[in-house]
């Protein structure tokens, strides 16, 4: 590696290990790392800001902001409050077929709407419920666990649920049907055997006294609340068929013709016209321009390590392995579950991709970055700081203040540190699974 | 059958939060004597009542062979003529019916800061009423406005409610709003100590009506 492919790679490790310590100051971390990059490759690498600012792929940042849109007005809708009420009903508030409902209740929400965006709808309904019900530290760590594992693998699950898919969506990596077919069934995969590993072997619920009491009390209580609650179908109706819309142009139209970035925007205009004032409202005051800021400066940031050429000699590093092609397969995709759980998803989709397009190169490219997809899912779910929705989680817990035998229920870096490693082993593996029987 | 009465405490707070505590008590209370009977009521009272008094006299008031009256029409006749009201306060029974029975009043609610609960939920429960603050609620004032609360037990010279109302009420706002209603929902006051309430002289009030 020369000087140039040096200091910018260090420039962005720097910028990924101070966000994921300083996480409250991660935007400020990218942003000054981005234009540092931005002044130091225009003095000394030779590559001007607008180069970099050419790499940048607008058409992703364009449906990121899209997709926020439609989180919004779906929840706006009341919708997702009906349908928590729904799954704490159809779980009876018992503890094993509550854990059970909101796992898939979550996994189902986080596949259409972002992550941060179904935590923030299902979480406090779980809590109340928590609340109401009665806990033990046991059942309420490997209850939200497995919530946030569910909420990764739902994000996973669908080109439009979280940032990995809707990378390789947007760069054209996939297309819409083919990262579904494939990422989908492994992902309810994923989810079964955790599940089934959660409830059958760990059995969260162990040591906590059930009481049919508490159950009835949470029950009405719950119907009380939502007793005049009703899904605004003025929001829910023009969102559901504008997503139906946009689901079926990226399914049946060429990406060549129109491409994805193209549909989202159309769709969101349609539903824009649909309630123009409540939108405008949504993306003024509402929608995460945070999230399309850090990801822009991580595209500067990858995007000079790129011109540097360091990708290459990474890809060429990884070629030169002594081992099998597929082992070689295997080391990027524990590395990239591995350095995502560090550096979190976003960093590492983000930087790994191009490694990933040199091996799509020699392989079936579709088990490549369903692969990587899922690996990155993985390491979202080792550590709560691996992803934003585990320190929103964690948020959410202490402000609900949950009383546990006494005590105030906590959900914290240790607490979640066992479902992690659980929820990363299982979906590395599946993941892993799928590729090998591909390649 | 397996009982958790400690932990009933946290389940009221989240319960009354939303619901009021009145209304919540109430509602756990059937639900306990479905479950176990007057024993189980008295366990509960026992173990909580201190805690919150408001389900203490509700529950006293079940084991006598009280139930929970719900009916809107003497507080309905007082606001006939009024444009706006605000209530202080939110019990979901009560509110519930009171909305019903004045289409055409403009109501706020006020929530308590006592028991925060998720307001944009409690809200949409509610259709066509505003919430508003201390800081927004004398938008509501004029001739034909009045402000309303529940009143959680009441004497001779005085009556219980929610700290709210001591500031809505005050003698700046009082010239602003044509009436001021409490609406009793527990009769004679808490025989436990009234914590979450303030007492205040009973003629603050124009009316003071019974549920």
């Amino acid at each position: 590696m020369n000087g140039h492919q040096l200091a910018t790679a260090l420039v962005l490790l720097l910028a990924l290990v101070a966000q994921a310590v300083l996480p409250r100051l991660r935007l400020l971390v990218v942003t000054t790392a981005a234009v540092a990059t931005i002044i130091a490759s225009s003095l000394v690498g030779h590559v001007s800001a607008g180069v970099l600012f050419s790499q940048v792929p607008w058409d992703v940042l364009v449906i990121v902001v899209v997709l926020g849109l439609f989180s919004e007005f779906l929840a706006e809708s009341r919708a997702f409050g009906v349908v928590a009420l729904w799954a704490a009903k159809r779980s009876g508030a018992r503890a094993r077929p509550l854990v059970l409902t909101f796992v898939v209740a979550m996994y189902l929400v986080s596949g259409v709407v972002n992550n941060l965006t179904a935590l923030l709808l299902v979480l406090p309904v779980l809590l109340n419920l928590l609340k109401l019900l009665g806990t033990s530290q046991r059942y309420l760590t490997w209850t939200l666990g497995a919530v946030l594992v569910a909420c990764n693998l739902g994000g996973a699950a669908t080109p439009v649920g979280d940032f990995p898919a809707i990378l390789l969506l947007g760069r054209g990596s996939m297309t819409f049907s083919d990262y579904l077919v494939r990422a989908a069934p492994q992902t309810m995969v994923a989810l079964a055997v955790f599940l089934g590993v959660v409830l059958v072997l760990v059995r969260p619920e162990k040591g906590l006294s059930e009481s049919p009491l508490n159950a009835r009390l949470a029950l009405a209580t719950m119907s009380a609340f939502h007793r005049n609650v009703r899904v605004d179908r003025g929001l829910l109706v023009p969102g559901v068929l504008a997503l139906a819309g946009m689901v079926a142009g990226w399914l049946v139209l060429p990406a060549a013709w129109v491409g994805p970035e193209v549909i989202a925007w159309a769709g969101a205009v349609a539903l824009w016209w649909a309630r123009p004032a409540l939108a405008e409202l949504l993306l003024r005051k509402r929608v995460d321009v945070e999230a399309a800021l850090f990801l822009l400066c991580l595209f500067i940031l990858v995007g000079a390590v790129r011109a540097a050429g360091t990708f290459e000699v990474a890809g060429r590093a990884l070629e030169a392995l002594p081992m099998s092609p597929r082992g070689q397969v295997v080391v990027f995709l524990v590395s990239a579950a591995v350095l995502t759980g560090l550096f979190s998803a976003g960093p590492g989709m983000a930087a790994l991709l191009d490694v990933a397009e040199r091996l799509a190169a020699k392989h079936p490219p579709a088990a490549i970055y369903v692969g990587l997809a899922l690996s990155v899912c993985a390491g979202s779910s080792l550590f709560l700081t691996a992803a934003t929705a585990g320190p929103l989680t964690q948020a959410l817990t202490e402000r609900a203040g949950l009383k546990v035998d006494g005590a105030t229920g906590r959900f914290g870096f240790f607490d979640f540190a066992p479902v992690g490693v659980l929820g990363f082993s299982v979906i590395l593996a599946v993941g892993l699974g799928f590729v090998m029987v591909a390649l | 059958m397996t009982v958790d009465v400690a932990s009933i405490g946290q389940s009221f707070r989240v319960a009354a939060s939303e619901l009021g505590m009145c209304d919540a008590a109430w509602r756990f209370v059937a639900e306990i004597d479905a479950a176990g009977g007057p024993a189980l009521v008295r366990e509960v009272r026992d173990a909580h009542g201190r805690a919150f008094p408001v389900l203490d006299a509700v529950f006293a008031r079940h084991l006598a062979g009280v139930r929970p009256a719900v009916d809107a029409a003497p507080v309905a006749a007082l606001c006939h003529d009024l444009k706006r009201l605000v209530v202080v306060g939110l019990e979901a029974w009560w509110l519930d019916a009171l909305v019903a029975a004045l289409p055409n009043v403009e109501l706020g609610v006020l929530p308590s800061g006592a028991l925060p609960g998720d307001t944009a939920r409690m809200m949409s429960n509610l259709p066509g009423v505003t919430q508003v603050g201390l800081d927004r609620f004398q938008r509501f004032a004029g001739p034909r406005s009045a402000l309303l609360t529940f009143v959680y037990g009441a004497s001779g010279s005085s009556a219980f409610v929610l700290p709210e109302w001591v500031r809505a009420q005050g003698p700046d706002v009082r010239a602003q709003f044509r009436s001021f209603i409490g609406w009793n929902l527990l009769g004679a006051p808490a025989e436990v100590y009234p914590r979450w309430l303030i007492e205040v002289p009973r003629d603050q009030f124009t009316d003071l009506v019974d549920a």
